[in-house]
């Protein structure tokens, strides 16, 4: 099985390289393992909540705050303008699939599913932010023993910021109340206006906003909450749940369509070891069940040590999954602070070259293997809210720089 | 015979197994009876052990006393809390590197100390225990069990409640009056306020911080304090409690408990009680041990590590390397110009209910009480009598169909059974709740229940502090788990810090140090 390209991993930045790599003219396959961490990701996309180390103070200008990062994160080596270009770029493509995010180039406070803020930089059209709700009348609908909507947390948090707010419990149009189960029976709900209209009665008289769970649909989401807001006659907004996120699987099913409307195949499968060809250039992965796939670049985005990408052995040696690379990592992993040591962790990574091609120790510069996302050293998204935003813009420059390597 | 208007007022220091079973052998005899502890019943060294009920076979050829003592507590506790044992059996396995001829001073040491003792054939073993090393020589079955110290806690401290003593935890004894060389009463500090309590007995069982306590009327307790480091990894990899067939020491003792297998002990010496903070070079090492007896151990998930304090009596001469020993030592310090003031310190979680009657006897000759001691043949009463099963949880929500019910998915615990607690006890703190009902103890180490439990709670308690409440038990599970943190637990540690960082909006305070450790 042989193409130009081939991308590994089902991390948002796989998609991404693999979905540029085919505009660009190359045939491409994805090979993943699984499902990609977007599956517990918040509804929006983030690209800079915080500078490290000062994460009382809420970034307002996200793109304009890259230059005070450390000159080694992914976003540094990108530059201002690379990163603003393949964000652009993202939410051109993503709005052929009619998938629009609200954004303003500032990050705005998202509330979370504990009744939290969460800096993101772009959320979903539906999703319920801080200032969505300030003071507003405010109903908070959710579903009888759907326990990962914990309601009793945003409806105390949302009282303590001066929004009126009352509750409806009422049941979901499944007899499973599961998260995906809710979500995948709205999809399948015949006459939702119907659905919702059962609930009007309920609704508080002067209500000005109506608040759901984020479960209102897969595939379906916009004629369920238009129907939603037909029947309740009033705004309807999403809260993000505990994980599974419903919205981070509706981004990774669209990302996926596109790719596939485009023919790129998606092999989900067991784990892959790259085959080498001298020091510094790799021909193929082979699967467990010894399937080839050849290639003439390779993007690695199979997600760090989360995902899988990279293994931590008992010793603290990390190891990387598939070409065996050399893995940057702070000595001794384990440090003084419960920070640290989580720093220490999400720290490690495949160090790149300026062109995103792993830089292997001694061994020298992989010349036709690109590395993205978590999988890339000298970044972390839980301290600095970013997941999205380098995901993006480090899947779309290796898959630029894999474009100039096999265009020369 | 004690009369309800001359009854002499007592009080107990230390919600630990032994202060909680002095409280109650003391209660059973008709005291009026006062437990204090500081933080919550359980949570000091009583829990922070490796789970085993002993049969006394470790110790048969060190101390042929301790271990037939051990043998006679372990009856006597599956008689009267068989709710809290689970009797997983025990085996002693000889190992190619272990000393050949320890296995005879083995059986005879067994015998001596009247401990059922039956060699195996290591042919049958090697099928039943595949995790097992498979070079076995000899292994003998004894009577080991396991034992869930929280409950057991629990039922001792409802018990005193139930025959007229109070239970007071989070309550500090910050003060102890004597008068004329007698003890008077004690200050004490909890539920917001501040009092006196008369006592005209105080016992002091403090376990690893008894010193403190004693110090504050200028009275000695000698402990040695020994720090124990302890592994808990995800699967009940063996059945039955697994020894080293030789001369009782470190990393040598692998037990099923619950859903989990725990690996212990290290043992360094320490000056502070409240030092159990797990070194990276103790988790290593542990695993080195392990690995002579589980010689894959290092592919399998370890959740968290952690230690506890022991409180061993200082014997005097005896050297670091020799076995310290288990027994125990009840101190009057009457002695020493305070009457009614009794110290004990030492032995096990095992031998709790000797202690505490050894204890109580002599309280009651000071106070010239003449009570039997009724501890050996009292059941703890109780209305849930239910045994522990590993796999009752799960039989149940699927018998109940309770799917939606299930809060804790990695130990199966149901909202049903988290509403009834916070109804019966007033618990708001994540803490409390994990240690009497298993919540966060699984591989998830409370990712996924920590914001269900804090909503649970929040609906009882309109105070209840949301956010410092997550943070805290976020964490103290990270303390552990990071020392643990490779393979799957690696990723799990990482999907924790993203579902908290990155979903919940949690911030994490960057000066969290190991070291600090809240009990």
């Amino acid at each position: 099985m042989n193409a130009d390209a081939v991308v590994l991993g089902a991390e948002l930045d796989a998609l991404v390289a693999a979905l540029r790599l085919r505009q660009l003219g190359h045939s491409v396959r994805l090979l993943s393992t699984g499902a990609g961490s977007l599956h517990y990701a918040t509804a929006g996309i983030r690209v800079l909540g915080y500078l490290p180390g000062t994460e009382t103070k809420t970034l307002r200008s996200p793109l304009e705050s890259i230059d005070a990062l450390d000159i080694r994160h992914p976003y540094r080596r990108a530059g201002s303008q690379t990163t603003c270009g393949a964000l652009e770029w993202f939410f051109a493509t993503i709005a052929t699939l009619d998938i629009h995010f609200r954004r303003n180039g500032i990050n705005v406070q998202a509330i979370t599913p504990a009744g939290f803020e969460l800096p993101i930089y772009a959320t979903d059209q539906h999703q319920a932010t801080w200032e969505c709700v300030e003071n507003k009348r405010v109903t908070l609908i959710h579903f009888h023993r759907h326990h990962d909507f914990p309601v009793a947390l945003v409806a105390r948090a949302l009282t303590e910021r001066a929004c009126a707010v009352s509750t409806i419990e009422t049941d979901g149009p499944s007899t499973r109340v599961d998260t995906m189960s809710l979500a995948r029976a709205f999809d399948a709900i015949d006459n939702p206006e119907s659905y919702f209209a059962d609930i009007k009665p309920h609704l508080a008289t002067n209500t000005e906003l109506a608040v759901f769970p984020c479960v209102l649909g897969i595939t379906r989401q916009r004629a369920v909450i238009a129907a939603a807001e037909q029947s309740l006659g009033v705004r309807c907004l999403e809260l993000p749940t505990l994980p599974p996120s419903v919205a981070g699987l509706r981004l990774h099913l669209a990302l996926q369509y596109l790719l596939q409307q485009n023919q790129v195949p998606i092999h989900t499968g067991g784990r892959v070891r790259g085959v080498p060809e001298g020091a510094d250039h790799h021909v193929a992965v082979v699967d467990g069940l010894g399937h080839r796939y050849s290639g003439s670049v390779f993007v690695l985005a199979t997600g760090g040590i989360l995902m899988g990408g990279l293994e931590v052995a008992p010793t603290g040696h990390i190891l990387e999954s598939v070409f065996g690379l050399d893995v940057f990592q702070s000595r001794p992993l384990s440090r003084q602070t419960v920070g640290r040591s989580l720093d220490a962790l999400q720290l490690a990574g495949i160090e790149v070259d300026h062109r995103s091609r792993a830089e292997n120790g001694t061994r020298g510069v992989c010349e036709n293997l690109f590395v993205s996302g978590r999988t890339l050293a000298h970044w972390n998204p839980a301290s600095e809210l970013s997941a999205e935003g380098v995901s993006i813009v480090t899947g779309w420059m290796a898959a630029q720089s894999a474009h100039d390597y096999l265009d020369s | 015979m004690i009369t309800t208007t001359n009854r002499p007022k007592l009080a107990v220091i230390g919600g630990g197994v032994t202060g909680c079973g002095v409280a109650r052998d003391l209660a059973l005899r008709g005291c009026d009876v006062t437990l204090l502890e500081y933080g919550d019943l359980g949570s000091g060294t009583s829990s922070r052990f490796h789970g085993m009920l002993q049969s006394g076979a470790r110790y048969a050829v060190s101390d042929t006393e301790y271990a037939a003592e051990c043998m006679r507590e372990r009856k006597i506790i599956a008689r009267i809390a068989p709710q809290t044992v689970e009797t997983t059996g025990g085996l002693f396995v000889s190992l190619a590197n272990d000393p050949p001829d320890f296995a005879k001073h083995f059986v005879e040491g067994c015998k001596r100390s009247n401990i059922p003792c039956e060699e195996l054939d290591p042919e049958w073993v090697r099928r039943e225990e595949t995790s097992l090393h498979r070079d076995l020589r000899h292994v003998f079955a004894v009577p080991d069990a396991t034992i869930n110290a929280w409950h057991l806690v629990t039922l001792l401290a409802d018990d005193v409640r139930n025959r007229g003593g109070r239970v007071l935890d989070r309550h500090r004894v910050t003060g102890l009056d004597i008068k004329s060389g007698q003890v008077h009463s004690l200050q004490v500090v909890g539920g917001g306020r501040s009092y006196t309590i008369g006592a005209d007995v105080v016992v002091n069982a403090a376990g690893p911080w008894s010193a403190r306590v004693a110090a504050q009327v200028g009275q000695r307790v000698d402990l040695e304090l020994t720090k124990g480091v302890i592994i808990v990894f995800a699967h009940r990899m063996v059945h039955r409690a697994i020894n080293r067939c030789r001369p009782p020491g470190s990393h040598d003792i692998m037990v099923p408990c619950g859903t989990v297998s725990l690996f212990g002990a290290t043992s360094e010496i320490v000056e502070d009680p409240d030092d159990t903070h797990v070194k990276p070079g103790a988790v290593q090492a542990l695993l080195n041990g392990a690995e002579e007896i589980i010689p894959d151990i290092r592919n399998y998930r370890a959740l968290r590590a952690w230690a506890g304090v022991r409180p061993l009596v200082k014997s005097q001469g005896q050297s670091i390397n020799s076995t310290p020993s288990r027994s125990h030592r009840v101190i009057d310090h009457g002695e020493h110009g305070a009457k009614g003031f009794f110290s004990v310190s030492g032995g096990s979680l095992t031998t709790h209910r000797a202690m505490a009657e050894e204890v109580a006897d002599r309280v009651c000759s000071y106070l010239g009480i003449d009570e039997p001691c009724k501890t050996a043949d009292t059941p703890l009463s109780t209305t849930n009598s239910k045994r522990w099963q590993p796999t009752a949880a799960y039989a149940q929500s699927e018998r109940e169909q309770l799917f939606t019910d299930v809060i804790c998915e990695c130990e199966l615990v149901t909202r049903t059974e988290i509403k009834n607690l916070v109804q019966k006890t007033g618990i708001d703190d994540l803490h409390d709740l994990r240690r009497r009902l298993r919540v966060g103890f699984g591989p998830c180490q409370g990712t996924f229940c920590g914001c269900r439990l804090a909503a649970l709670l929040s609906e009882y308690n309109p105070d209840f502090a949301v956010r410092d409440a997550l943070n805290d038990f976020w964490v103290e599970r990270l303390k552990g788990s990071l020392r643990t943190a490779w393979g799957e637990q690696a990723r799990q540690t990482l999907l924790s810090d993203m579902v908290h960082r990155e979903t919940i909006g949690m911030r994490l305070a960057t000066d969290a140090r190991f070291e600090e450790e809240r009990r």
